[in-house]
């Protein structure tokens, strides 16, 4: 020891000491500032998600954190995960707050660019309500029809249940099942866009006109079965392709239409299956076909659908003739 | 070229990056984007004129054995206070950058360009070494990303390091000529390989030069 240079000890000494002291002023002085930098571009989320909460903070993800972009903790309330998955045609990125006991108090969509009417469902207040309400053990059930998109979101929420139930110590033994639709519970409706009026008396070809295959008669009220070559059968030209078929209940006498219902669709899934919409067949209930110029709406996207169906009332109506 | 020779560091002749290889972690990691090169070369730069101040000050009281563990408390000390100033007034960058801002207390420039394993004490010539290296490396980073930014994407995005906003988009050719090679790390061995050519060059015109006039 004697060799040691005593003024370069004692140096380096004061150099450590110095240094520790300064980085504990500065971390105290900058670490709410540097805090607030990593919450500003999320903060109006955040506050949508817990909008108690004062204090938020981020709180770091491990490396393989799968879909998980960023984690906040909500001072006292819970925490924010920030999720992406791959959607059908661009990223999907949601938000899901789990409060402390493992609750799941929120989830936004924030960014979508899927299909209009299909991938948007995941925004829908069915599926909202289908993960807000469960907890961090429970499973999720994707949307029928939407499922790539809807899978975006499950998945993401896989991995936010792995991350929180980890670090909050909860164990998932895995036993939860994926909830079934419940059958007597009407999903929400996407709106769909009438477009393009036709006359309900018009020519039509043999090919696209619809076939009357059963009549049942109660005094003026007649009731037909009409099979309606739709889009599958004479646009889609798929194997095996089978007509839709349709019910329409006439008053003859009055010459109304009094109801239009569809008892099967063979077309494209979400689009031409739009016939089903309450929006589309209220428009012919107490509809007079006394005019011969009587119109009806298409749906703007699903043309030859809707047009098999008008085709379908028109042969119910020829019928009665 | 001995010892002291190499350790005299230069824009050119002994670029830190580009002649003597120094710092190469940082150079290959921060050169995808110029406005991020930009960033990592000045907060160098301030870095070495800081600790070569501070060191060039000190550097008298302390014998040789203890020059070595006062630089490193030092620098992780001056790393250290400059990462946690950069997260909080150019968060941008800072989230640019990210890991490669605490990783430049193993950047070698920081520890060579301060005169640590020199006999040289006065604190002018170390801060004029210091700031040579710095002002070197700040350009060697600064070509490597504007070839690499330029040939990867089609042109230059500079970006502003406080708020990440876009301060300038300079499209130079259609990105679908882009060759997105040099983004990856083998192109930015290439392209830091590219340009050390181009300094070796320089610098050994630099030498002839010396050397014919000091025949005269």
């Amino acid at each position: 020891m004697k060799n040691v240079n005593m003024k370069s000890l004692v140096a380096l000494l004061v150099m450590v000491v110095l240094s520790g002291a300064v980085l504990i002023f500065a971390d105290t002085q900058l670490s709410p500032i540097i805090n607030e930098n990593a919450i500003a571009q999320d903060r109006a989320q955040l506050v949508r998600i817990f909008p108690d909460a004062d204090t938020f903070s981020a709180v770091d993800l491990p490396e393989d954190a799968g879909s998980l972009q960023r984690l906040f903790l909500a001072e006292g309330h819970g925490y924010i995960y920030f999720v992406e998955n791959p959607g059908y045609a661009a990223p999907v990125g949601f938000i899901v707050g789990l409060d402390l006991e493992g609750n799941i108090v929120g989830y936004e969509v924030t960014e979508l660019n899927d299909t209009e009417g299909i991938g948007t469902r995941i925004k829908d207040p069915g599926f909202v309500d289908s993960i807000v309400g469960r907890t961090s053990v429970d499973a999720f059930a994707t949307i029928a029809g939407a499922t790539v998109t809807s899978q975006a979101v499950t998945r993401g929420l896989e991995d936010v249940k792995a991350h929180y139930n980890a670090m909050m110590g909860i164990e998932d033994d895995g036993s939860a099942v994926v909830p079934e639709p419940d059958p007597d519970e009407t999903p929400a409706l996407r709106p769909i866009e009438l477009g393009g009026a036709i006359p309900l008396e018009r020519d039509v070809s043999a090919s696209r006109m619809g076939e009357v295959v059963d009549v049942e008669t109660d005094g003026n009220i007649v009731t037909y079965t009409v099979n309606a070559p739709g889009y599958a059968i004479t646009d889609g030209g798929y194997e095996g392709a089978e007509p839709n078929v349709v019910k329409v209940v006439l008053d003859v006498e009055a010459q109304v239409i009094l109801s239009v219902e569809i008892l099967e669709v063979h077309d494209t899934p979400n689009i031409g299956d739009d016939i089903l919409h309450p929006d589309f067949l209220g428009q012919f209930e107490n509809l007079s076909y006394a005019q011969m110029d009587t119109q009806v709406d298409t749906i703007s996207y699903a043309t030859v659908s809707s047009t098999s169906v008008i085709n379908a009332v028109l042969a119910a109506i020829l019928a009665g003739n | 070229m001995n010892v002291n020779e190499t350790m005299r560091f230069g824009i050119f002749k002994n670029n830190p990056m580009l002649v003597l290889f120094l710092g190469l972690t940082t150079g290959l990691a921060v050169t995808g984007s110029l406005s991020h090169a930009l960033g990592t070369g000045v907060v160098l730069l301030v870095l070495l004129v800081v600790s070569g101040l501070v060191f060039g000050a000190v550097k008298p009281m302390l014998t040789k054995e203890f020059q070595l563990p006062f630089v490193l408390v030092l620098l992780a000390l001056l790393v250290k206070l400059s990462e946690l100033l950069v997260l909080a007034y150019f968060p941008a960058l800072g989230a640019g950058i990210g890991l490669y801002l605490p990783l430049l207390l193993v950047n070698s420039v920081l520890v060579f360009a301060i005169g640590t394993f020199e006999e040289e004490a006065k604190i002018s010539g170390i801060l004029g070494n210091a700031v040579k290296a710095g002002l070197g490396y700040l350009l060697a980073l600064a070509l490597v990303a504007l070839l690499r930014e330029v040939v990867m994407s089609g042109g230059l995005l500079l970006t502003s390091p406080v708020s990440g906003e876009t301060l300038a988009a300079i499209p130079i050719f259609p990105t679908k000529y882009a060759l997105t090679i040099l983004r990856e790390p083998g192109g930015a061995f290439l392209s830091v390989a590219l340009v050390a050519a181009v300094f070796q060059a320089l610098g050994a015109r630099e030498d002839r030069v010396e050397t014919v006039e000091g025949g005269k």
